[in-house]
């Protein structure tokens, strides 16, 4: 104990003052009377008078000690000195992922865990200390505030079904508080996540157990020439022991047991004729603890040929390089067609209107290859190396059709497209509102007359260009394709309008269109969704949950002792000088009923 | 009557009651009491209603002229006994709770009114910063008078009682009945005192003290103030102080009592926690002053 004021404690020697005052002998008491005639008569005793009187024991006089003693002590102004920490901010990321889902006991998750470390940390935290709460996940949320509003919204959140990028949250964390003081970063997650280089901001506190989960991390579904498929199944076993595991598929008689090693094991199931099913789903028979990952499917979207359209003058290479293409129909027609088909290669021949986006519309396939650049966007600031300008980010609107025939007969203004007045080929991919320009000049030999149609003399040519084609044909390939949740699905564009409903709660959900044009949709939770087109209806089997998700430290986990031991501590006063000051109060009154009662 | 000094009831039950004035003066054509015949002295006492024999003289006209009502006028007789009230008003009066000042007042008041409705002639005497004042009243009429004036009496310091007993034996040339009212701490007026028994006055003393004075309490060491001097005695008063206090009290008393009886004075203690009431009604009428 201290006193702010010591010098005070000097009025102390007031008090043995005071006792001797009250022993102090007081002058005679000065009375007015009508007449001392009697009281002269009466002889004075005149009894020894000392000084000072024989000390008795006087109540009042204690109470009024008590009075002053109090008085002078709150005057002093006593403290305490007590152990303090600075106010701290104290950030939480909650992996909210499936995994978190795991049990570890018949009535409690790794995320049951996750919020009870947490609760465990901030009761440890003052009052006045701020707690932010990040839960990373489908369901995720923030909180930001004191103890007690932290406690209840932990009761509200809940896990999702589906992976979450932690990593993110963490980051962005990070940039949210640099240069905050007295801050402390906790991750809470079953996962002893790499977080780059934010990795040592923040202290792990890592849940779950050993787990019993074996669970399929990766799918894909390749087709082979003779029309069957070979299908390529990740198995994750994280239980620590090689366990064997049976394994179907769904609608099948396709089932084997297969020994899925501790880690990942990969099997490929050869040759599987799956007939006309649009869906092939590879199941895992197994009860554990995290059945998610337990079966994942691959689905087809679109089962048609792509179409291809060739009119005028049948190019031989190219028409040999499109029919190799599997799943192609090509069409060769002397009727420039400019709907229905998927590619128009116009040869000669020009419709009036040409199809715009969303198809590859090939004019005038270049007979000289050399001057035919393949590519992407080309920038209006680049020169090929033939001095040829390379365009750029070209609208469709620039583009004006000019008639064939002046192509054939030399430059004309209509059916033929130039592009900034240059004559050129126009290639469309569906690449969005950009076009794909392939930049080539007409020779002199289209644009000055005759047939300016050549074959080239290079398969190889056309074989890259088909190649070319292929890679630009994304949404139209035929082939099974698997879905993560997060990851948005291309879908091709007929399924721009197509309606999406979750199977699992009857949401319905719709295909978004970004800013490059591009159709795609984004599952956020495992399970079945079916989509319906206008004259389509597909089954889109939604899997995991990257393959750590499945993954288990297998560590117990641990908040780590004294994390805020280095957090620096001070020693703060803490007066208590109003006790005093109602003690003296309290005495004074006592005097004051006592002295009453004596009178 | 309005007054300050007493309420309505009690002047009525006092007005019943006459001074006592046993000796017979030579003065006296009765004897006893003033008669309340009207004589043909000069001094107008109250007018009464006509009655058949009334001499016709002594109706007043003017009263007639103005309420049309036969009213006769009313003379004190030459002869009545004066009545003198000697009233202590200094230093030491001023004292206790209640005051013996205040006492001594009411009771001055009182007796006067007694004497004044009974027609006797009423002279008050006592002190004043000018000296010595006595002024004489008569007539029921005139209490008022008496009222207001013993109403705004103070202390005064320059006139000793017995220089007021001296004066007012001055002018009772021919004597009457005089009372004495005050706290008599001086011995030494007794010899004073004694001189108003002459020409057969009666004297009546009345002897009042305060409660303090009788029983005091103040315990230690006192340094005591005589109020009507500078003096001063210190005395250590403890219990046997008290107690011998107590006896030469009484002794004091005594010595009065046994100096009123060897005159033929009337004497009563009054103490001033006693009634007021009681001693009107009581101790005076024991006393034969009142009846």
């Amino acid at each position: 104990m201290g006193f702010e004021n010591p010098i005070a404690l000097w009025l102390s020697l007031a008090l043995p003052l005071l006792f001797i005052l009250t022993l102090w002998r007081l002058k005679p008491v000065r009375v007015v009377i009508p007449s001392i005639y009697l009281w002269g008569r009466i002889k004075d005793r005149n009894p020894p008078i000392n000084a000072l009187q024989k000390p008795r024991f006087n109540v009042l006089l204690l109470f009024q000690i008590m009075v002053v003693a109090s008085g002078i002590i709150a005057i002093a102004s006593p403290f305490v000195e007590v152990s303090s920490t600075e106010p701290k901010t104290v950030i939480v990321v909650i992996d909210a992922s499936a995994s978190m889902k795991t049990r570890v006991s018949t009535t409690k998750m790794r995320f049951d865990m996750a919020v009870e470390e947490v609760e465990k940390l901030i009761n440890a935290l003052q009052d006045y200390d701020t707690v932010e709460i990040y839960t990373s996940g489908s369901n995720s949320s923030y909180f930001k505030g004191d103890k007690g509003g932290a406690f209840s919204y932990l009761r509200k959140i809940s896990v999702a079904d589906c992976e979450s990028d932690v990593v993110d949250v963490c980051k962005n964390v990070v940039i949210s508080v640099s240069g905050g003081k007295n801050v402390r970063m906790f991750l809470v997650s079953d996962k002893d996540i790499d977080l780059g280089d934010v990795n040592e901001r923040f202290i792990r506190i890592l849940v779950g157990g050993k787990s019993d989960n074996i669970g399929i991390t990766r799918l894909s579904v390749d087709k082979r020439a003779d029309g069957l498929y070979d299908i390529f199944v990740a198995i994750g076993n994280f239980t620590g022991n090689e366990i064997e595991v049976p394994l179907r598929i769904a609608d099948s008689s396709i089932s084997k047991n297969v020994i899925a090693k501790v880690g990942i094991t990969t099997l490929v199931l050869e040759k599987v004729d799956i007939g006309s099913n649009n869906l092939i789903e590879v199941i895992i028979d197994r009860n554990d603890s995290l059945d998610v990952d337990n079966g994942a499917g691959a689905f087809k979207l679109n089962g048609r040929q792509l179409k291809v359209l060739m009119s005028g003058v049948d190019n031989r290479f190219l028409s040999k390089s499109f029919r190799a293409m599997p799943d192609t129909d090509l069409t060769v027609s002397q009727v420039p067609t400019s709907s229905g088909y998927d590619i128009y290669i116009y040869n000669e021949m020009l419709p009036s209107v040409i199809p715009k986006g969303g198809d590859i519309v090939i004019v005038n396939p270049p007979s000289d290859f050399s001057s035919f650049r393949f590519g992407k966007v080309l920038d209006s600031t680049l020169v090929d190396e033939g001095g040829n300008q390379l365009l750029r980010d070209v609208n469709i609107d620039e583009v004006k059709v000019v008639g064939a025939r002046e192509i054939s007969s030399g430059l004309q203004v209509e059916d033929v497209f130039t592009i900034k007045g240059k004559p050129i080929a126009v290639l469309y991919a569906d690449v969005g509102k950009s076009i794909l320009v392939l930049s080539f000049e007409l020779t002199a030999d289209a644009v000055g007359g005759g047939r300016w149609m050549y074959y080239p003399s290079f398969p190889i040519f056309w074989a890259n260009y088909v190649e070319f084609i292929r890679s630009k044909r994304k949404s139209w390939i035929s082939d099974f394709t698997t879905a993560k949740v997060g990851i948005p699905l291309l879908l091709p564009r007929e399924y721009k309008d197509a309606s999406i409903r979750y199977l699992a709660n009857d949401e319905k959900l719709r295909p978004a269109e970004d800013t490059d044009g591009r159709i795609s949709f984004i599952p956020y939770s495992v399970g079945r969704y079916q989509m319906k087109s206008k004259d389509d209806k597909k089954d889109i089997y939604v899997n995991l949950l990257s393959e750590n998700e499945s993954d288990n430290n297998g560590s117990e986990h641990l908040l780590p002792d004294n994390v805020f031991e280095d957090l620096k501590t001070t020693r703060v006063k803490k007066p208590f000088l109003q006790y005093f000051a109602i003690l003296s109060v309290l005495f004074m009154i006592i005097c004051w009923v006592l002295e009453k009662r004596m009178s | 009557m309005t007054n300050k000094i007493f309420d309505s009831d009690f002047l009525r039950k006092i007005e019943r009651l006459k001074l006592f004035v046993k000796r017979i003066l030579p003065t006296v054509a009765e004897g006893n009491k003033v008669s309340k015949r009207v004589g043909s002295g000069i001094d107008f006492m109250n007018y009464r209603g006509y009655v058949q024999g009334d001499e016709i003289r002594y109706v007043d006209w003017n009263v007639y002229a103005r309420s049309e009502g036969l009213f006769i006028r009313e003379f004190a007789k030459e002869d009545a006994v004066p009545i003198y009230i000697i009233l202590d008003n200094s230093p030491s009066m001023d004292f206790g709770a209640p005051s013996k000042f205040i006492f001594a007042k009411k009771l001055s008041a009182a007796l006067a009114y007694i004497g004044l409705v009974c027609l006797d002639k009423i002279t008050i005497c006592l002190g004043s910063n000018d000296g010595f004042v006595s002024q004489g009243f008569r007539g029921e009429y005139s209490a008022s008078q008496v009222f207001d004036m013993l109403y705004s009496l103070e202390i005064n310091r320059s006139i000793r009682l017995e220089e007021i007993v001296v004066r007012t034996r001055s002018i009772a040339k021919k004597g009457g009945a005089f009372f004495i009212i005050s706290d008599f701490w001086d011995s030494e007026m007794q010899k004073d005192v004694k001189e108003l028994t002459f020409n057969n006055s009666e004297v009546s003393l009345i002897h009042i003290l305060s409660n303090e004075e009788v029983k005091p309490s103040t315990k230690g060491k006192i340094r005591l103030f005589d109020s009507e001097g500078s003096t001063h005695i210190d005395r250590f008063v403890g219990e046997e102080e008290l107690i011998e206090y107590d006896r030469l009290l009484k002794g004091h008393i005594d010595n009065y009592k046994q100096f009123a009886m060897r005159y033929n004075m009337n004497y009563i203690f009054a103490p001033t926690d006693s009634a007021f009431e009681e001693v009107i009604m009581v101790y005076l009428r024991e006393a034969f002053i009142l009846r």
